[in-house]
């Protein structure tokens, strides 16, 4: 009887274990069909997560996903630091979100007769409060350039270490640095004129009253 | 102000992580091509395929080099391809142009370039489909004629035994040559070219079929379910050695070059093309991102031909898919839906309707719309994803 993970092509019933990232790469290099598959179950959630940092949860991501993970399976072959995988789709998704945004941007004509065209969040948030936060930030993003958009949500929303926005942006600390302290002014600027935001970010001085 | 408070943001957000992953991983496990892939209703036929392709990948500077597949397996330039007798065979290209040939039909892929190729149906039939590329060459060769295509979606035959040549344009513009085509014709979207050349054909209930074998090509009428009216392109398709109309620059895949000629006077086109030319210019427009002018040419078909605007609909429709805009794509996929029901992108339209029903997580929408695809067309393209979603 033959190996069960291989007898019908739709299905991979006996997960694979790697040991390493590097191991999954060169499994897939070797056209293995199943560690494909490996590789989305294993960093999928990753990539929403990024493109949900930087473009706020909206119907599209599914399908951003699944363009990242069609630009991932044709240039593997490229990824000179397999272990360095994880940090690759990143930057990855990055790309694709910058994209969007510019493709987005050169759709606005659809507002003509499409005025409801918005970000919709899908996932069902109880807290209004949270759920007016989420849209007054994004709604703010939207009025940032795309690199210092795509820096703030990696840096403050989803918590990424400044070396780790660098390297998901593919550019310089330093540049990093200037895109980060031009957003957040321009953040907290426009914060400061939304009460809700307001409300929800006032508890610290952190960052601009002083 | 703490920004750092923000990091809640992020934590909200991940409840929603999940629902995305399962949406793409029905993506990926679903036939790659299904948005962009075209079959048409071909009933008849016994005719000749072929195939194309190639299209420059410029984004990131450099060419690449198309290849194809011929059913599952990798495509060779000049290797004979022949479709089984029993079914259709896919000829499926890099940059996603996809040629369906008909049962029975022979041909071969000539040549792949970076920018098209060119494909020879030596006998039976085939349904293309090229995406719309500025810099796009593809031919294809059926019989003696020869057609050139920059981008769009017809259906093309040469019947060897009654030595015929069929034409049936649905999207875009066309530009073919060969015997009796003086100089080319641009046959546009809509219109049927078809000229015998062989014996006088068999009688036929339509009447323009009974051409004689030396008659100049026959333009039909449109294709159903659109019905019969004035063939209002075909003496503004005759090419003119001077100066190339509007239509002839979009048949000929200079897009901008056709805007701008009608650019001057384009709501006067609006108010007098015919609805093929108003298709093809809505096409012209959309293949070179000015999508509110053809968005204005398509509600002009709909406004001013509205038996006629079956296409334009689904293009409207597609315009609103590929935005995307869900809320519009719905309407317009709902829309075509309803008012051809039988029409020749119904297949189509409610598997993209399908797409957006489960991407917007409408799930009883998606439900209702996959049992309807199954029950009409089960063995269809989303026929995997309409199953993926029932219970």
């Amino acid at each position: 009887m033959g190996d069960p993970a291989y007898e019908d092509d739709s299905v991979v019933i006996r997960p694979l274990a790697f040991r390493s990232d590097e191991e999954l790469v060169q499994a897939i290099r070797d056209g293995d069909r199943a560690a494909k598959q490996r590789l989305f179950e294993k960093y999928a959630k990753h990539v929403a997560r990024v493109l949900v940092r930087c473009l706020g949860a909206r119907n599209e991501i599914s399908d951003l996903i699944h363009e990242v993970f069609v630009i991932v399976y044709r240039d593997l072959a490229r990824l000179r630091e397999p272990n360095a995988l994880k940090a690759w789709l990143a930057s990855i998704s990055v790309y694709v979100a910058r994209g969007f945004l510019r493709h987005k941007r050169r759709r606005r004509w659809l507002t003509f007769f499409a005025p409801e065209e918005l970000p919709e969040p899908p996932a069902p948030v109880s807290d209004d409060d949270a759920r007016a936060a989420i849209r007054a930030t994004y709604a703010i993003l939207d009025t940032l350039p795309d690199d210092e958009r795509i820096a703030f949500a990696l840096r403050f929303i989803d918590q990424m270490e400044l070396t780790e926005v660098a390297a998901a942006c593919k550019t310089s600390l330093a540049t990093i640095k200037r895109r980060l302290a031009r957003a957040q002014r321009a953040f907290v600027e426009a914060a400061r004129e939304d009460a809700q935001l307001e409300r929800w970010l006032a508890e610290s001085t952190r960052w601009g009253d002083r | 102000m703490n920004l750092d408070e923000l990091a809640e943001v992020g934590r909200l957000q991940d409840a929603s992580l999940d629902g995305y992953v399962d949406a793409a991983r029905r993506r990926l496990d679903a036939p790659p091509p299904v948005r962009r892939r075209w079959r048409p209703l071909l009933a008849v036929a016994a005719i000749a395929g072929a195939a194309i392709a190639a299209f420059v990948l410029r984004s990131s500077g450099g060419a690449e080099p198309i290849t194809f597949e011929v059913g599952a397996r990798p495509g060779e330039p000049l290797e004979p391809i022949e479709a089984p007798h029993d079914a259709e065979l896919a000829v499926r290209f890099s940059d996603h142009t996809t040629v369906m040939l008909a049962a029975d039909t022979r041909g071969v892929v000539d040549e792949v370039t970076s920018r098209g190729a060119r494909l020879r149906v030596h006998r039976g039939r085939a349904s293309v489909s090229v995406p719309p590329r500025q810099n796009a060459e593809w031919t294809f060769s059926v019989g003696p004629f020869e057609v050139a295509v920059t981008g769009t979606r017809f259906d093309v035959g040469w019947d060897d035994a009654a030595k015929t040549f069929e034409l049936v344009m649905h999207d875009g513009a066309v530009r073919v040559t060969g015997p009796t085509l003086d100089g080319g014709r641009v046959v546009v979207a809509g219109e049927t070219l078809r000229i015998p050349l062989g014996a006088p054909p068999e009688p036929s209930v339509d009447a323009a079929v009974d051409a004689a074998p030396d008659a100049p090509p026959v333009v039909l009428a449109p294709p159903t379910p659109v019905p019969v009216h004035r063939v209002e392109s075909a003496d503004a398709a005759v090419p003119d050695a001077r100066v190339a109309t509007w239509q002839e620059l979009a048949a000929g895949g200079d897009f901008k070059g056709a805007l701008a000629q009608v650019h001057d006077h384009f709501d006067d086109v609006l108010a007098s093309a015919s609805a093929p030319e108003l298709t093809t210019l809505g096409d012209a427009a959309r293949y070179t991102g000015d999508l509110s002018r053809a968005q204005q040419a398509y509600l002009a078909v709909r406004r001013r031909f509205p038996a006629d605007a079956a296409t334009a609909t689904f293009a409207l429709a597609r315009m609103a898919f590929q935005a995307p805009d869900d809320a519009l794509a719905v309407r317009y996929l709902d829309l075509y839906l309803r008012e051809n029901p039988d029409g020749a992108f119904a297949r189509e339209a409610l598997g993209r309707l399908l797409e957006v029903e489960i991407r917007t997580r409408d799930d009883a929408g998606a439900r209702r719309t996959a049992a309807r695809y199954l029950e009409l067309y089960p063995a269809g393209p989303h026929a995997k994803l309409a199953r993926s979603v029932m219970p």
